[in-house]
C-alpha cells in the first residue's frame, strides 16, 4: 500500500477521533445576556433569562428572555420544539446554548435540539 | 450621480484587496462597515453590495491560480486547478467571471419571472428538497460506476458528512468554520497531491478565446441562475452544495462548463438574496443582512440601484482581475512551484489560526488528509461535500434533534 495512502487514512482517523471527542466534551462558554452583543455574531454560547414572552405558533415556539436590563429572542423551531419535554411558561428562569445570530436588526440565539434549552426555576 | 460611482469604485478596490485574501470574508469586515455613519444608508447599502461582489469574483483568482481557496470559491480548485496545469489558467478565471456576469443578466430576468410567485415557490419546494439533495448524493456516488470506486467514494462521503456534523452542529461551530473545512478538502489536498507529484506550472495560454460552445456557455450560466435561486432563499444550502447539484443533475463533466457554473451561481446567490431581503424581508447572506440593518424597509428602487451597483462592480472587478492574472502569471513562473506550494500551505494555516484557532487547523489538517485519501483511492475529491450536503439533509428531513441527541447527548 503507498505511504500516503496509509499517512493520510491515520491522519483522518485519528483528526476525526479527536474532532468527535472536543465537540463532545466542549461546553459553549456562559455569557451573561447583558454582555451578549453583535462580536457574538455566529458564535456558540450559552446563556440565562427568565422567559418575558411565549408564542406558540405552527409547532414554533418563540421566546424572549430578559435579565438584567437585556434581553434576546430565543427562536426554537418546530423539528427541535417537538422534542421539548418541558412546557415553556411566562416568568420561568431557563439557560439556553445555541449559535448566536440576527434577524431583522435583533440579537438571537438558536438552540440546535432540545437539550440545548433548560428550565432551571 | 458622482458620489454612487465613487462609493461603487471604493466599495470594488476594497473588495478586489480583501478577495485577494483566502478566507477573508465580508462577514469580517461588516462590523467596521456598519460604522460609517458619514455615508447616507443608501450610499452604504451600495459601497456593502460592491464590497461583497468583488470580493467574490476576486476570490476565484486565488482559487485557481494558487489553489487557495475561500469558502464560497473552493469547489472551483478542483477543474481550476486541472486547467491550470494545461496551461489554460487564465481560461479558467475568465470562464468563472464570464458565467458570473452573465448570471446577473439571467438573475434579473428570473427576478421578474419569479417574483409574483416567491412565496408559493418557497414553500412548495420546501418539503422536497430533502429528496432533492439524497437524489444527488446518489446520482454523485452511483456515477463513479465501478462497485469499488463507489464503495470509496460513500465511504469519503460519510467521512466529510460526519465531520460536517459534529462540527457545524457543536459548540466547535463558529461563523469562519467553513473556511478551515472547505479549504482542507479542496485547498490542502491539491496543494500536497501537486507537491508529491512534482507537478510543474506550465506557461499559461493568455489568449481570449474561451473553448467552450456558446450554447454550452448560456446553458451553464443559465443553469447556475437558476440554482443560485435555491440557494438564495433555502437555508441550509450554500453555494457550493449548489454547485455540486448542478454539476451531477445536469451533468456538467467538462471543467469549462462546471466553472461558468459556478460563477453564475456565486452572483445569482448575492442578487436572490438581495431579492429575499427585498420580497419577505428576509436576509440570506452577511451582506444582505447589513443591508437590511440600513435598509429596513427596502423599496424595489433601493433594490434596483443594488442590483446596478453589482453590475458595475463585477465588471470593473473582472476588468481588473483579467489584467492582474496576465501580469501575475509572469511572476508565478519565475518562482519554483514546489517552494510556491509550501508556502501557500503555511499560509494557509496562518490564515486559518487567525480566523479559527487551534480547531481550525485540526479540522483543515483532518480535511486536508481525507481530500488525498480521496485522490489516491481514485475517486472524484467532490464526494467530499458530504460534509455539507449530509447536515442539510439531516436539517430538512427533520431529524436535526435525533442526530445530535445521539452523538453529544
Amino acid at each position: 500500500m503507498r505511504k500516503i495512502l496509509i499517512v493520510s487514512s491515520a491522519i483522518a482517523i485519528f483528526g476525526i477521533c479527536l474532532l468527535f471527542y472536543l465537540a463532545k466534551t466542549s461546553k459553549p462558554n456562559f455569557v451573561p445576556l447583558s454582555e451578549i452583543d453583535s462580536t457574538y455574531i455566529g458564535k456558540t454560547i450559552s446563556t440565562s433569562g427568565r422567559i418575558v414572552y411565549v408564542n406558540y405558533n405552527k409547532g414554533n415556539v418563540f421566546l424572549t428572555i430578559y435579565d438584567k436590563n437585556s434581553s434576546i429572542s430565543v427562536p426554537i423551531f418546530s423539528n427541535i420544539a417537538k422534542y421539548l419535554n418541558v412546557n415553556l411558561k411566562k416568568g420561568q428562569k431557563i439557560v439556553v446554548s445555541g449559535m448566536v445570530d440576527e434577524y431583522k436588526g435583533k440579537l438571537q440565539i438558536i438552540p440546535r435540539k432540545a437539550s440545548d434549552i433548560k428550565v432551571v426555576e | 450621480m458622482i458620489d454612487y460611482f465613487l462609493v461603487i469604485f471604493s466599495g470594488t478596490f476594497i473588495g478586489i484587496l480583501t478577495g485577494l485574501l483566502p478566507g477573508m470574508s465580508i462577514n469580517n469586515l461588516l462590523p467596521i462597515f456598519l460604522t460609517f455613519t458619514f455615508l447616507k444608508p443608501e450610499m452604504l447599502a451600495i459601497f456593502i453590495a460592491s464590497v461583497a461582489i468583488s470580493q467574490l469574483l476576486t476570490n476565484f483568482f486565488p482559487s485557481i491560480f494558487l489553489g487557495a481557496p475561500s469558502s464560497e470559491t473552493s469547489i472551483s480548485v478542483l477543474p481550476g486547478h486541472k486547467l491550470l496545469l494545461e496551461g489554460r489558467g487564465y481560461e479558467a478565471l475568465k470562464l468563472c467571471l464570464s458565467g458570473a456576469i452573465f448570471s446577473i443578466v439571467f438573475s434579473l430576468i428570473l427576478v421578474f419571472i419569479l417574483s409574483p410567485f416567491f412565496k408559493d415557490f418557497y414553500y412548495a419546494l420546501r418539503p422536497y428538497v430533502f429528496y432533492l439533495i439524497f437524489s444527488v448524493s446518489i446520482f454523485m456516488i452511483l456515477s463513479e460506476k465501478q462497485p469499488k470506486k463507489i464503495l470509496f467514494s460513500l465511504l469519503i462521503f460519510l467521512l466529510a458528512g460526519f465531520i460536517g456534523v459534529v462540527t457545524l452542529n457543536s459548540s466547535l461551530s463558529s461563523s469562519n468554520i467553513l473556511f478551515p473545512m472547505l479549504s482542507g478538502f479542496f485547498g490542502l489536498s491539491t496543494l500536497i497531491i501537486s507537491l508529491k507529484e512534482e507537478s510543474f506550472l506550465p506557461k499559461q495560454k493568455m489568449d481570449e478565446e474561451l473553448k467552450i460552445k456558446k450554447g454550452d456557455f448560456l446553458k451553464s450560466s443559465l443553469l447556475g441562475s437558476a440554482f443560485g435561486l435555491i440557494v438564495g432563499f433555502l437555508p441550509a444550502v450554500g453555494v457550493s452544495q449548489a454547485a455540486v447539484m448542478a454539476q451531477t443533475l445536469a451533468k456538467l463533466g467538462d471543467p469549462r462548463n462546471f466553472l461558468v457554473t459556478i460563477g453564475a451561481i456565486s452572483v445569482a446567490n448575492e442578487i436572490f438574496s438581495l431579492n429575499s431581503l427585498y420580497l419577505v424581508n428576509n436576509p440570506r447572506s452577511g451582506a444582505s443582512v447589513a443591508i437590511q440593518r440600513i435598509l429596513p424597509e427596502m423599496s424595489f428602487q433601493d433594490f434596483l440601484t443594488i442590483v446596478a451597483s453589482i453590475l458595475i462592480s463585477s465588471s470593473i472587478t473582472t476588468i481588473f482581475i483579467l489584467y492582474f492574472a496576465k501580469k501575475f502569471h509572469k511572476l508565478l513562473l519565475k518562482v519554483n512551484y514546489s517552494i510556491l506550494n509550501i508556502a501557500i500551505i503555511l499560509f494557509l494555516s496562518f490564515l486559518v489560526f487567525i480566523f479559527t484557532d487551534f480547531i481550525g487547523l485540526l479540522i483543515f489538517f483532518t480535511c486536508g488528509a481525507i481530500g488525498i485519501l480521496a485522490a489516491e483511492l481514485n475517486v472524484r475529491r467532490s464526494h467530499c461535500m458530504g460534509c455539507l450536503l449530509v447536515p442539510s439533509m439531516i436539517f430538512f428531513y427533520g431529524a436535526t434533534n435525533d442526530v445530535l441527541s445521539f452523538l453529544f447527548g
